[in-house]
């Protein structure tokens, strides 16, 4: 195999929203939405980011993209630091970045029709500003996401939600973007639907050699999409490792847990297991420690790092 | 039959249909179901295939357009369906109840949970404030909340998720209804939490023996939970059998197409299987068998009749005309040849 190049490389990202707004009032404390992650991603590569609501998935992904600013730390995307650029550099590396939403209802603006919403970035970036030029275009990516040319006359509600979440697949590949942050793509979907969008993300990566950080919640998804995943819990990774490396040989307790909880077909398993099921704190520990089976009076005052444990296998447990 | 079980529900030929301005949506058209006594039936399927319809119909919950134009529901010898709005109203909460899948919009914001067990139990067992609320607390206890005795005075606000879920199961428990109908109770939850309800709702199912009628659209869940599982598509049920029956031995083209249609962890690299097509528009009327159109089994008959629900062997019915050779390896086969027909 090709050495695989490295396209994307997060350091010690935070992403904190302050508590109190106002004219006058001082926060008086933070929501540490992504609190100090750090991983890389490869070209052609695709890491899934799983955890619970709540846990930061969604912010991370955004704050990468720079549609958040991030309170601290480093994203260095293609060699440039992508935290430091200015609006107008950062407008022109944005085509090389894209995002696509969960709820394809939602995220469409409902008074435009497909073929403006597809084109609209192609008009802005001025990659095609001549009108026929553009439709040629909205067309062939209308056929590459599986819809037909005719489909750019219509608005969002004349489709159906797999549909939907095909235009704003389209969308992103508009500008022909090297990485595409994937939050939750299929999570609104039907069982029957979410397997036609999966297929056609694979397919797409194979044919124009695109990352994915795949966010989603739903675990048998991202093992199925992803080439390696992360777990996170309460703004930081907790585990990070090969697909099948995490899947056979969990190590922390967390990914254990949110393993155990998938509920698998066929198998009629009804034993019962304690999990403290309470809302976890923030301090100065470990986050998972109020839920952690295991847990021991190092972890309510030390947060662990994020260490190696084996090949490509990262964890941060005190205990692993 | 050996042995006469009464059963607790029984729907026969059931059709809801909701008269809308842009036409007539039968929601569901002519659906058989049985839930013995303290069994659990799992209907599983895709958004708007007619499950929810299914259970507000027998619930009586159906929006002022819909309407039960045809069949009957049978709570052990009387017919639901007959009876009028006041006498009803003594069995919705007392002898069935209901979980929705949004606890957070099916809570009152503006009463405490306490008071809103309370009421039924008022209503219904016709006790005083006090009693109601013992009761209250006893059944906060039973669906393992801590410290019931204080968290009896929360506003929904106040709870997570996973702990408004068993506030509503509470509501819905208080009455010791025989039939407990869960639509999504677990779809708006995380995967833990998941878990730790489907559990509650076990151990609650032993303790006060009663039936569930549970829906949902997550095959996994299903099997998690079900004793039997009925499948429905385009508002009919297609398939019908024991939930391990289904899993192992699925019959109708479309559950195969179901199950294959899941990631499975640790199987399958490369494509998953999928079913072709979109789901049917529910204005629209098909000829024949409801799923020919996205079915690589196909052929004239499917097209031209619509297949009746049919005993295969025991206790497993499927409405296939091509039943002989639909089975899990055939599925893929025919999907392979299919595709190549196709390109």
């Amino acid at each position: 195999m090709e050495e695989p190049k490295l396209l994307l490389k997060v350091s010690n990202i935070k992403k904190y929203f302050p508590l109190e707004r106002g004219i006058f009032s001082k926060s008086s404390g933070w929501i540490k939405a992504v609190d100090g992650v750090s991983f890389d991603i490869q070209e052609g590569e695709t890491v899934g980011l799983v955890g619970e609501s709540g846990c930061g998935k969604t912010t991370l992904g955004r704050t990468i993209l720079r549609l958040l600013e991030p309170t601290e730390g480093e994203i260095l995307f293609q060699d440039r630091k992508l935290n430091r650029l200015n609006a107008e550099e950062l407008r022109k590396f944005r085509p090389k970045m894209q995002i696509i939403f969960q709820d394809p209802y939602s995220s469409l603006n409902p008074r435009m029709t497909a073929g403006y919403i597809i084109g609209e970035s192609l008009a802005v970036h001025g990659i095609a500003k001549k009108r026929k030029e553009r439709g040629e275009m909205v067309e062939n990516l209308l056929e590459r996401v599986g819809l037909s040319p005719r489909h750019a006359n219509w608005y969002p509600h004349e489709f159906s939600g797999g549909m939907r979440q095909r235009i704003g697949i389209a969308r992103a590949l508009a500008l022909k973007p090297k990485f595409i942050v994937c939050d939750e793509p299929v999570s609104s979907l039907d069982v029957s639907i979410q397997a036609q969008i999966i297929n056609l993300l694979k397919d797409l990566q194979e044919e124009l050699k695109l990352s994915y950080l795949f966010i989603s919640h739903d675990l048998r998804v991202v093992g199925h999409i992803s080439n390696r995943i992360a777990v996170m819990y309460l703004g930081k990774l907790v585990e990070i490792a090969d697909k099948e490396e995490l899947f056979t040989n969990p190590v922390h307790p967390y990914t254990k847990i949110l393993f155990d909880a998938i509920p698998k077909i066929g198998v009629m398993e009804r034993k019962k297991k304690e999990t403290k099921a309470q809302l976890p704190v923030s301090y100065n520990g470990c986050n998972f420690y109020p839920r952690c089976p295991k847990g021991v009076q190092k972890c309510t005052t030390e947060a662990p790092r994020l260490e190696k444990k084996g090949e490509n296998h990262f964890v941060a447990c005190h205990l692993a | 039959m050996t042995e006469r079980k009464e059963t607790l529900l029984r729907i026969k030929n059931l059709k809801t249909h909701f008269f809308t301005d842009e036409g007539i949506v039968k929601a569901v058209d002519g659906v058989d179901l049985e839930i013995p006594p303290k069994e659990t039936l799992g209907i599983v399927g895709e958004s708007g295939c007619g499950k929810t319809v299914t259970a507000l119909s027998i619930m009586r919950l159906l929006p002022a357009y819909g309407k039960i134009v045809d069949g009957s529901i049978f709570l052990k010898r009387r017919d639901l369906t007959k009876l009028q709005e006041k006498h009803f109203q003594e069995i919705r909460g007392k002898e069935i109840s209901m979980v929705f899948q949004e606890p957070m919009s099916s809570l009152n914001p503006i009463f405490t949970i306490g008071q809103q067990i309370e009421e039924a139990i008022i209503f219904h067992q016709g006790k005083t404030r006090k009693e109601a609320r013992e009761i209250a607390i006893r059944m906060l206890k039973d669906v393992e909340f801590p410290q019931p005795a204080e968290s009896i005075n929360k506003y929904p606000h106040q709870l997570s998720g996973g702990m408004q879920q068993r506030a509503m199961i509470a509501i819905a428990l208080s009455c010791e209804p025989e039939l407990l109908i869960a639509d999504e109770p677990t779809t708006a939850l995380d995967v833990t939490i998941q878990k730790e309800i489907i559990e509650l709702l076990h151990k609650l199912k032993e303790e006060h023996s009663m039936s569930i009628l549970f829906i949902t659209h997550d095959l996994g869940v299903i099997s998690q939970i079900a004793d039997k599982v009925a499948v429905m598509y385009a508002s009919k049920i297609i398939e019908h059998a024991e939930a391990k029956e289904i899993f192992n031995n699925p019959k109708h083209p479309y559950t195969i197409g179901l199950l294959n249609a899941i990631p499975q962890i640790g199987k399958n690299e490369g494509r998953l299987q999928t079913i072709p097509g979109q789901l049917p528009n529910p204005l629209s009327h098909i000829e024949g068998c409801r799923f020919h159109p996205r079915c690589f089994f196909a052929i004239e008959k499917c097209i031209r009749n619509e297949p009746p629900l049919e005993d295969i062997a025991s206790g497993h019915k499927t409405a296939c005309w091509r039943q002989k050779i639909v089975n899990k390896n055939s599925w893929i086969e025919y999907s392979k040849r299919y595709k190549n027909g196709r390109t």
